[in-house]
């Protein structure tokens, strides 16, 4: 094991973290900053801008009131001079001393004053020198139609126009129509203001002109004064708006020519603008002024830049100096560490400096040295123990010899002069268990036993050491499997204290015959493997051994068939659990002794042991397992048989192959006679029943011989049909009120010791037995 | 010098001298002709100053002057004065000249429906709409249209006579204002006003389709110059078929123009302008031939009559407007 080091440390950790918190908080810092320097710098560029539009709105309505009370003034004196067109064009030309103007003029209506029957315009113009020209206009020029003249006239009020080009300038023109005491229109006296004089003088009052534009427009959104003087007169502001997708813009100079007067934030040419405009109420006019956002906001971003740099700076010296106090601090951390780790090793003398920080480092360096020394204290007591446990465990070990001892391991197979296979398998969930089972062969007979103790552990294997100590003990006196469990039962229940038991299955095996007796002491059933698969054996189950004194055992009573298979086992096979908790059940259990009833019964054993442990995978054994197979399989003194048609023809060869059977086992003449009779009353029933009229079909006749038995199988794969299961006949009655059929399988029952049906595969199976007492000759033979 | 040589130098300077004379002949100066127009410069002739401008004139082998209005001589007193050879008229205005006895003919129609309209700061649904009202038209504005709507409102309406442009109506000194959707409307809109179809009534809604400008020239000239008049009306198709093609350039050489008569110009109005003139030249879903058509002719006349403009005057539609290839 290594200790951390660098940024994997605690100290490099923590400042690690202590540094993103600082940045963090410096850019929510500065975000907050900037956004608040935004707002406040917009605002103030509001106020400032609007003010500024103002001033100049201020200052434009000032110059135009000037000219207006300038032109004003020049009524009276007008009025004295024109009838006298010298006069007047001298009058004109005093006005003309203002620069900025381009005309004066004066237009009369007809018969006013010196005019004729079509009315006169007399002007005074500025030429591009500089000088001045008197201008008379023709009579094909209608000043009545121009919007100077017709407006002003037609509202009666002064008016100034919108800009247009006028002499080679551009200009707005402005008229004062002249009435006389009786309101009559008499003429009107304008002039035109030259709109580059206006600029230059407006822009002559501030020297700020570089941070925003101003921009001037008329009551119809044209022009007046504006930066790019090509828009001068030429651009509104709406197709300006336009030409440049600003709505912003547009927006604007509706507000404008709407009299209103506001701030905004548009777009215009793609860059943000700050728009402060107002409107001229009395001339119409509107007056805004421009400045790009990145004018307004230059001099923040350089304030944010400074604070941006600044705090980085102070992160980078502050940074470093919160790393080393953090490390200084940690220290004694690195070193507890590194005891820790030599006490994780073994090493339960290592000191630990104790540092006198009053924080929880001390704490820390205090508990760490208690720790110590527990687990030295520990440390000691767990190898005594340890050793005390080697110890024990040696003995199990050695317990767990003399159990397995205990257990048969010489197996039988039909290599051995006996007709029987057994095989078992036992292993502990322990190193000792309470499982057995034991088989003993004797007088040609199979003695076996498979056994569950109550419990686990020591106590049960030594209750499962008594069980079959006691089990070979009483077959020295005893044969009948329910003497030998209850001898079993009342010697350990004599002396059971601790209300032990032991659930078990003894049996006998008769291998000359096949007949077994056994004794269920409230074990699990054992299965029994025939030609027709596995099936449960029915059995009385009476009490375990060990749990009442002189309880009666009922035995019970059956005989196995050559090949035909025992297939004990503990709960333990059926209750083993997987990791999910699941168990492995009867049903499982039944499918490998389905898939396997052919199998041998080592592999019978071998195959359910196999399933059981990939069900069970790694999860712990919970309880032992037992398993134990016993196959019968005795050697035959006949074993062939014989294809037939269905048909009366073939009944000839048939009692042939009966006379033939019994010729070899020199059966007398009675029973040769019976025998024949059931054969054919039995494979006649089958011909006239088992197919439909005019069906062809082959059946067989199977014959087995054993030594104290005939077995014939009749099979057919006519329709299914049992002879077993019809009532036998009531001979009481004569034979006209009797129904037709029903006496030969009665008869063939009556000869047959058993006789028994199984519909299996689509075939009709009926077995017949008859138990012959062979003669010595015959025995000795086999 | 021997004589043979003699006889080859006398060949040579033959043949050299007929040559020349041949070339002086063949190589003839383009034909000077002057255009006047019924306004200043502006889009509603962009056909005609692209054709100047692109060199469409030069290329049919003519020299043309373009004449824009001054103000105080129009289009027509320039024709029958000798100082312009063509002439931009309305079609009312060349058939009372015509019914005047001046012997002019229409050469070319471009405007195949009528730009007129009327805008008032009040609904408007009809001209009768119009009755005790001022509508403020343009200075020398066609008489039989004033007779028209002076009809129409029992002479209940008073017409202002205006030089032109839309800063009367804007200042609000009329009621009602005579516009050109090529022109006026669009400065009304360009000038801030909110525009309200509901406000504007358009000659061709109340039935009153007179069409606008046609090109017209004298009829003796027409019968003696109909090559230079082909190519003429050949030069100009094609520069509104330009303009159409490339209205950015269009308006560029517009604005150009404008510039030199010092004139208020604006890229965006003009450039409007020529897309509404080609909406007017569109003749059954497609653009026209630019031929005025003879039920056009018979309407014009037929109000003319109506309104007592037309006096004993007859004039046929082949006559007043002869077969140009």
């Amino acid at each position: 094991m290594k200790l951390s080091t660098g940024h994997k440390t605690f100290a490099g950790k923590l400042s690690f973290l202590i540094a993103g918190l600082v940045l963090i908080i410096f850019a929510v810092i500065f975000c907050i900053a900037s956004y608040w320097a935004k707002v406040e710098i917009l605002s103030q560029a509001n106020t400032i801008t609007h003010d500024k539009v103002n001033y100049y709105a201020s200052e434009i309505t000032q110059d135009i009131t000037n000219i207006e009370t300038w032109v004003e003034a020049y009524e009276t004196t007008l009025r004295l001079v024109l009838n006298d067109k010298e006069s007047t064009y001298k009058m004109l030309e005093e006005m003309m001393k203002d620069e900025r103007l381009k005309y004066a003029f004066v237009c009369l209506e007809p018969h006013q004053f010196l005019a004729s029957d079509k009315g006169v315009m007399m002007e005074v113009i500025r030429d591009a020198d500089g000088s001045l020209r008197r201008n008379q206009r023709d009579t094909t020029y209608h000043f009545r139609t121009y919007p100077y003249y017709l407006i002003p006239t037609r509202l009666h009020k002064n008016y100034w126009t919108t800009p247009y080009y006028a002499g080679g300038e551009k200009v707005c023109t402005f008229g004062h129509p002249l009435y006389d005491e009786n309101g009559q229109l008499e003429g009107l006296l304008g002039v035109d203001l030259r709109l580059t004089m206006l600029t230059e003088e407006i822009e002559q009052t501030d020297d700020a002109t570089d941070a925003y534009m101003l921009n001037v427009i008329s009551h119809d959104g044209h022009y007046i004064i504006h930066e790019n003087k090509e828009y001068i007169s030429n651009e509104s502001v709406i197709t300006d708006a336009r030409m440049h997708n600003s709505e912003g813009l547009e927006a604007v100079g509706r507000s404008i020519l709407a009299g209103q007067d506001s701030t905004l934030t548009i777009k215009y040419n793609g860059q943000k603008w700050l728009v402060s405009y107002t409107s001229i109420p009395s001339i119409g006019w509107g007056v805004f002024i421009t400045t790009p956002y990145a004018l307004v906001f230059e001099h923040v971003m350089e304030v944010v830049l400074y604070l941006l740099l600044l705090m980085m700076l102070m992160a980078a010296v502050t940074i470093p100096i919160v790393r080393s106090i953090i490390r200084l601090r940690t220290k004694p951390i690195h070193l507890f560490s590194a005891a820790a780790l030599r006490i994780a090793q073994g090493d339960f003398d290592t000191p630990i400096k104790q540092v006198d920080t009053g924080d929880e480092v001390q704490d820390l360096g205090v508990s760490l040295d208690h720790m110590r020394k527990s687990l030295r204290s520990y440390m000691t007591r767990l190898e005594e123990t340890t050793a005390a446990r080697q110890v024990i465990e040696k003995e199990l070990s050695i317990a767990n010899s003399i159990q397995m001892s205990m257990l048969a391991r010489l197996f039988p197979t039909f290599s051995d002069p006996y007709n029987v296979e057994v095989y078992a398998f036992l292993q502990a969930a322990r190193e000792v268990g309470g499982d057995l089972y034991d088989f003993v062969i004797r007088n040609h007979r199979l003695y076996f036993v498979i056994g569950d103790v109550s419990g686990k552990g020591l106590p049960a294997s030594m209750f499962m050491a008594i069980t079959i100590s006691l089990f070979r003990a009483m077959l020295r006196t005893e044969t009948s499997p329910e003497a030998i469990v209850s001898n079993i039962n009342n010697t350990i229940a004599a002396n059971n204290e601790r209300n032990m038991f032991v659930t078990l299955i003894m049996g006998e095996l008769n291998l000359s015959n096949g007949h077994l007796r056994f004794c269920n002491a409230g074990h699990d059933p054992m299965l029994k493997l025939g030609a027709l698969g596995p099936s449960k054996v029915p059995m009385a189950s009476n009490l375990p051994v060990g749990l009442m004194e002189n309880f009666r055992y009922q035995l019970n009573e059956m005989d196995l068939l050559p090949s035909e298979k025992l297939l004990l086992y503990t709960d333990g096979v059926t209750e083993a659990e997987n990791l999910q908790k699941e168990l492995f059940t009867y049903e499982r259990l039944l499918k490998v002794a389905t898939d396997h009833s052919t199998a041998t019964a080592k592999q019978l054993v071998g195959s359910l042991v196999e399933n059981v442990q990939e069900f069970v995978n790694d999860a712990a054994q919970s309880d032992d397992i037992t398993i134990m197979a016993v196959h019968y399989n005795p050697k035959t003194i006949r074993d062939d048989q014989l294809t037939f048609k269905n048909s009366l023809d073939e009944v000839p060869r048939i009692a042939a192959y009966i006379e033939e059977i019994c010729a070899q086992l020199h059966l007398d003449d009675a029973t040769s006679n019976k025998l024949q009779l059931a054969i054919e009353e039995a494979v006649v029933n089958e011909i006239d029943y088992a197919y439909p009229q005019g069906v062809e079909a082959t059946n067989t006749l199977h014959c087995t011989v054993l030594p104290d038995r005939i077995i014939f199988d009749l099979i057919d794969h006519g329709i299914a049909f049992d002879p077993t299961a019809a009532d036998d006949p009531d001979l009481t009655l004569d034979g006209e009120q009797r129904p037709v059929g029903g006496l030969g399988i009665l008869l063939t029952k009556k000869i047959m010791d058993e006789v028994t049906y199984l519909r299996k595969d689509e075939q009709n199976h009926l077995r017949l037995i008859k138990l012959i007492p062979l003669s010595d000759k015959e025995n000795s033979k086999n | 010098m021997r004589k043979p040589q003699i006889i080859y130098l006398c060949t040579a300077l033959l043949l050299f001298s007929v040559a020349t004379v041949t070339a002086v002949l063949q190589h003839k100066k383009p034909s000077r002709f002057v255009l006047s127009t019924n306004w200043t410069a502006q889009s509603q002739f962009a056909g005609y100053i692209v054709a100047a401008e692109e060199g469409f004139f030069r290329d049919n082998g003519l020299d043309v002057t373009l004449h824009f209005h001054d103000s105080v001589h129009s289009s027509q007193e320039m024709l029958m004065s000798g100082k312009a050879d063509f002439a931009v008229m309305h079609l009312l205005d060349a058939l009372e000249a015509r019914s005047k006895g001046e012997r002019i003919v229409n050469v070319l129609q471009p405007s195949q429906v009528s730009s007129y309209c009327i805008v008032s700061h009040h609904h408007i649904q009809n001209i009768d709409d119009l009755g005790d009202q001022e509508v403020a038209l343009w200075h020398r504005f066609n008489p039989a249209i004033q007779s028209f709507i002076d009809q129409q409102t029992q002479g209940h309406v008073q017409f202002i006579e205006i030089f032109g442009g839309i800063e009367a109506f804007l200042a609000g000194a009329v009621e009602n204002t005579m516009c050109t959707t090529h022109n006026e409307l669009l400065q009304l809109e360009e000038s801030g006003m909110l525009m309200d179809s509901a406000c504007i009534l358009t000659f061709p809604e109340v039935g009153l389709d007179i069409l606008d400008d046609g090109l017209y020239v004298e009829e003796d000239f027409y019968y003696t110059h109909r090559k230079e008049v082909e190519a003429f009306v050949q030069a100009v198709k094609a520069g509104w078929e330009r303009a159409f093609a490339e209205p950015d350039r269009a308006t560029d050489l517009v604005l150009q123009t404008m510039g030199n008569y010092r004139l208020r110009r604006n890229f965006y109005h003009e450039r409007r302008g020529i897309g509404n003139l080609q909406k007017l030249m569109i003749s059954g879903g497609k653009q026209s031939d630019m031929r005025l058509k003879e039920s056009d002719f018979l309407y014009a006349m037929e109000l003319l009559n109506v309104t007592g403009h037309l006096g004993e005057f007859r004039c046929t539609y082949q006559e007043f407007c002869p077969n140009l290839p």
